[in-house]
């Protein structure tokens, strides 16, 4: 008998014999009455896509516990619902985002969003297929999104990206050019974080409590940055720029705490590279205006 | 025995079931299974569904090959048990070669006209020719199937010159 297997991560807690009469009716939906049977892969496809909607009922709060005394095919039956229900979510969000949406000159970012985006919208199979991701989501976002996939994943990665518009936008598209062109003379063509960069430049200014956007920083302000930093490790330094986060987030984003987790998980790449750069007198590399 | 061991069983119990259930309309045309071909049939149909990568959902399609096929001239009592295994072989190895292109009933309905009507009951000639011709064409992008549901389209893609009665009685008349 062919074993379906499933990806180990997602592995499914109900037995075989409760999901395979879903699987049989889902695949002879699929197959409307023109075939009795399909190849593997699609029976891998069609009994992935059940323990997806399955797990994505499990992962509901408060429905982890109460799951397994729910049949099998109700939990399918609800997590179906909750996918229609994000897709349909990743939709507006996409229509909020998309009307004030700024690019800043990044070619990644920009054919990410204004191509990967809606091809995702036209294509995604919520019956089928609702564990495809369908996109390589090649800009790269401020956070590791794990085993997530499928609209899962693309509305968690559309959420950090509007939350990099909203801190992005504060600063106005003029500083945030400047900063990303002294960053790199050819930064349209990079596919980094501009919101990580961007943040990097603005950590400088926590440490010197410089206001923005300023001239830039001069060799007696390196120099003043480096004296600070050597003695730091890097858990003081990323301890003190989230308290300057945080009153970052107070002063002009209202408190915004998802901002701030999300800022906050890209801090210690940051820091890496500000103590990194510290050691090798090139803080001009990171602070650049 | 272990789960997957316990299901297989059981789809191989349900189609031994139907296939003897078909016993009530092919007998009429002499054919009729006993308990052992429906067990070896539904042994046959796991054996060709691992053979192919394949997974049959719900009622399975040997019933439906039995009944395209029970009216045929070249199967008898004799060769009904062993025809209708070498029959659901064929049909799954070229559901593969068409890339499920084809619906179950076009490519049954061409298999049959193939068999009785240019194979004569030879099984080779229907694997071997008629079939594998037929999945070049799909692959290729022939679709002129679907509006005739698999029927007379071996012409468009067969590629010898077959036996033509009309120039047969012209050739005749003109010798007398």
């Amino acid at each position: 008998m062919y074993s379906l297997e499933v990806d180990p991560i997602e592995k499914c807690r109900y037995p075989m014999e409760e999901i395979m009469p879903i699987v049989s009716e889902l695949a002879q939906k699929y197959t409307g009455c023109d075939h009795s049977s399909v190849t593997y892969e699609k029976a891998q496809m069609l009994m992935e896509a059940v323990v997806y909607c399955i797990n994505e009922d499990g992962r509901q709060e408060g429905n982890a516990l109460a799951t397994k005394s729910i049949p099998a095919r109700e939990a399918y039956e609800n997590g179906r619902k909750i996918v229609k229900e994000k897709l349909m979510e990743l939709r507006t969000l996409y229509h909020a985002l998309i009307s004030d949406f700024r690019d800043y000159g990044s070619m990644c970012l920009k054919d990410t969003v204004r191509k990967g985006i809606p091809a995702f919208l036209e294509r995604y199979d919520f019956k089928y297929a609702p564990q495809e991701t369908l996109l390589t989501l090649d800009y790269p976002a401020m956070r590791n999104y794990g085993a997530l996939s499928g609209v899962d994943l693309v509305l968690c990665y559309l959420r950090d990206i509007q939350l990099e518009q909203k801190f992005l936008h504060r600063m106005g598209d003029k500083y945030i050019i400047k900063v990303l062109r002294k960053y790199h003379r050819d930064y349209e063509y990079l596919s980094e974080n501009i919101c990580g960069i961007v943040l990097q430049n603005v950590t400088g200014h926590m440490i010197l409590d410089k206001p923005l956007p300023g001239q830039g920083f001069g060799q007696e302000e390196l120099e003043s940055l480096e004296e600070i930093l050597s003695d730091k490790t890097e858990e003081q330094i990323k301890a003190y720029l989230l308290k300057a986060l945080e009153r970052l987030m107070a002063e002009y984003y209202d408190n915004d705490d998802r901002l701030l987790a999300y800022l906050g998980g890209g801090l210690s790449d940051i820091v890496t590279r500000i103590k990194y750069n510290t050691e090798n007198h090139c803080l001009g590399q990171l602070f650049v205006l | 025995m272990d789960q997957n061991n316990w299901m297989e069983e059981m789809a191989k119990q349900t189609l031994a079931a139907q296939v003897l259930e078909t016993n009530q309309y092919t007998q009429k045309y002499g054919l009729v299974l006993r308990k052992e071909d429906a067990a070896l049939l539904a042994e046959a149909r796991a054996d060709v569904l691992r053979d192919q990568k394949r997974v049959e959902f719900g009622p399975g399609i040997l019933p439906k090959i039995i009944y395209a096929f029970c009216d045929s001239s070249y199967i008898y009592q004799d060769n009904y048990c062993e025809s209708m295994a070498r029959l659901q072989e064929i049909f799954f190895q070229y559901k593969n070669e068409m890339l499920d292109e084809i619906t179950d009933d076009e490519l049954l309905e061409f298999m049959r006209e193939q068999f009785e009507n240019v194979c004569r009951g030879d099984f080779d000639y229907l694997e071997g020719t008629c079939l594998d011709l037929f999945a070049q064409a799909i692959r290729a992008g022939y679709a002129g199937y679907r509006e005739t549901e698999g029927k007379g389209v071996f012409e468009e893609v067969d590629i010898v010159k077959r036996w033509d009665r009309e120039l047969y009685l012209e050739a005749l008349m003109d010798l007398f």
